[in-house]
């Protein structure tokens, strides 16, 4: 799925609240296809990192461009072109789960079908609930269809599992890897290591509002341990993760 | 456009699942209006009677003192004008009916016959009127002494019952356009700050700046919903008025409809943009909700929706004239209880294009939406 062309192109990104640098000259490129995960501790510069990307914040120093599409002078075009799911989402409260989805999908012409896109997610069986009502790794879900209505070229997810349970976690990661297959190119935050391990094609370390390494996961533990890194403790070949689901099972719950 | 449309459809179906907002612009209003319409008001009002003397005989002012001894008791209110001039009172509403004494009034080899003129719509105050005069004439011709002995015989007086239509409806007709202009006030108001902040709390407008057509064009769809709305609650609370309550609109001119309906529409607009205004400058409803109901209270009791601002003192009149309800009440009245064109109205419909104007301009300056 992956080719040599950059869809995204980030320079030397600056944005300032007050004092404080959020972002302070960052500058990376997205591969057409790839998985890209922004990681670092919460108030990084991730999210203002990637908002200014999508075009709804405005940087004060710096350029972004999506398929070659300046985000501040084609911020229209760029808005048809992408998907995204904000960290906090809201969606109406007087509407189902077919109807909102139904409502974006036609804000942009009716690209995708809505039924499909809830099978996708595996929420057809609530079609008809309301937003509140659903649990947490299903509010995930719904907002990930809702950022695939318009059939993005890349698709934003902003801690998509943050606050999930593993069960529900390990059903959103199923779902960004079928997308991942059908080609899109997805840019994520999180600040979850193995999330990113287990998505992410390339990785950005952001610390501070400046990226501190950039490579794919597996290089950039060749290098840790390069530098002689010991682990404090053996790591042994299953987590507590591992071992928490196999107690409880990998199915979901009412999720 | 078709998105105008997906937006319109979504926030209708939005607006019809939220009872609240269903309670608030309609429901309110039209309980309030059933039981003050039920209550009817006038009838702590004395009936008002129009005299014309035409006699102007020593007999004919002795009638009229046997009316002011009525009017003394505050049973009966009287007003001597002249014939036209009754009868404009009349079909405005100003009396309930008017009594015309004939030339030679009580005088020998004339019949006297007093014509009565009665505003058909108001029913008590015309068995009144009618017990009124039919006992004072009886009483005159018993017991006055100037009339001859031998003319006091009942064939020598009759009284001629006169039904005249007139565009007054009384209290039910002031009531009912007072109550549609409230709910508009209302749903321009409570709907749309309430609505807005939750959206903007939540941060649904933020999800919807992140596609092509941001958050603006979904306030503007949402504006378009709530005008269509409030011409169909105007709609619904006067033939409610008209079904229930028994008033009359506009004279049965069908034209009143469309009337009503532009005005509804310049009146809503002149609303929504105020909540608009208190929605963008508000951070959540903590905030919004004193405001919204500063703006709408005073209003609600001081401008002319359940009693005439005329009862008011001067400086309430003074101020309470000017609020953007007063004009809307005023001008929904003027075309459907009195009769009015919207040319007879311009006045009122002026005032409420300058309060959009300065809502709008607030709305703007005042706009936040983080």
């Amino acid at each position: 799925m992956k080719n040599n062309t950059n869809i995204v192109e980030v320079k030397n990104l600056s944005k300032n609240y007050g004092k404080i640098n959020a972002v302070d000259g960052i500058s990376f490129e997205v591969k057409s296809g790839e998985v890209f995960g922004m990681l670092g501790p919460n108030g990084a510069g991730k999210t203002t990192t990637v908002e200014i990307i999508e075009g709804i914040r405005q940087p004060d120093k710096g350029e972004t461009f999506i398929n070659g599409l300046n985000t501040i002078i084609d911020n229209k075009q760029i808005k048809k072109i992408i998907g995204v799911q904000l960290q906090q989402n809201a969606f109406f409260d007087y509407l189902n789960i077919y109807e909102i989805i139904d409502f974006y999908s036609k804000l942009y012409g009716n690209k995708t079908n809505t039924i499909d896109l809830l099978e996708k997610v595996e929420l057809i069986e609530k079609k008809n609930s309301k937003y509140k009502e659903l649990s947490g790794g299903q509010k995930q879900r719904l907002s990930i269809a809702i950022a695939l209505v318009n059939d993005p070229l890349v698709l934003f997810l902003d801690e998509p599992t943050t606050g999930l349970d593993p069960q529900a976690r390990r059903h959103v990661w199923n779902l960004i890897k079928q997308i991942r297959l059908e080609g899109s190119t997805i840019i994520m935050t999180t600040h979850y290591m193995e999330e990113a391990e287990e998505l992410c094609d390339r990785v950005a370390i952001i610390d501070t509002g400046k990226i501190v390494a950039l490579d794919t996961p597996g290089n950039l533990i060749d290098k840790l341990i390069a530098k002689g890194f010991k682990p404090k403790r053996t790591i042994k070949k299953a987590s507590l993760d591992d071992v928490f689901l196999d107690l409880t099972g990998q199915n979901l719950r009412g999720d | 456009m078709k998105i105008y449309s997906a937006i319109i459809l979504a926030s209708m179906k939005m607006y019809y699942r939220n009872k609240h907002a269903i309670i608030w612009s309609l429901v309110f209003p039209v309980t309030i209006m059933l039981i003050f319409g039920m209550f009817n008001f006038e009838r702590y009002n004395p009936p008002k009677l129009g005299i014309n003397d035409l006699s102007n005989n020593q007999i004919s002012k002795d009638l009229i003192n046997s009316f002011n001894y009525f009017q003394k008791e505050k049973i009966l209110e009287i007003d001597i004008d002249t014939q036209t001039n009754l009868e404009n009172k009349l079909i405005n509403g100003d009396i309930d009916g008017f009594i015309t004494i004939p030339k030679n009034f009580g005088l020998k080899n004339n019949i006297s016959d007093i014509e009565v003129s009665y505003d058909k719509n108001k029913i008590e105050e015309k068995s009144a009127i009618k017990i009124i005069i039919t006992n004072s004439i009886t009483d005159l011709f018993n017991k006055n002494n100037i009339i001859p002995e031998n003319y006091k015989i009942e064939s020598s007086y009759s009284i001629t019952e006169k039904n005249i239509v007139t565009n007054a409806q009384g209290f039910k007709g002031f009531l009912v356009p007072g109550i549609a202009a409230m709910a508009i006030m209302q749903t321009g108001l409570f709907s749309v700050v309430f609505t807005l902040i939750r959206f903007k709390v939540s941060g649904v407008l933020r999800r919807l700046n992140v596609t092509p057509i941001g958050s603006s064009h979904f306030i503007i769809g949402q504006m378009i919903t709530r005008v269509i709305l409030i011409i169909i609650q105007t709609y619904l609370i006067i033939m409610i008025g008209i079904i229930i309550l028994g008033v009359s609109i506009g004279k049965g001119d069908p034209l009143v409809w469309i009337e009503i309906g532009i005005i509804s529409l310049i009146g809503g607009l002149v609303f929504l943009a105020m909540g608009l205004g208190i929605s963008g400058w508000a951070t959540d409803e903590n905030m919004a909700a004193p405001l919204t109901n500063l703006i709408a209270l005073p209003m609600m009791f001081l401008s002319g929706v359940f009693f005439p601002l005329s009862v008011m003192p001067n400086w309430v009149i003074n101020i309470a004239q000017f609020f953007p309800l007063t004009f809307l009440a005023d001008s929904i009245r003027s075309v459907s209880s009195d009769g009015l064109s919207l040319i007879d109205i311009k006045g009122e419909i002026l005032g409420l294009i300058i309060w959009l104007v300065i809502a709008l301009l607030i709305a703007i300056k005042t706009f936040k939406w983080e």
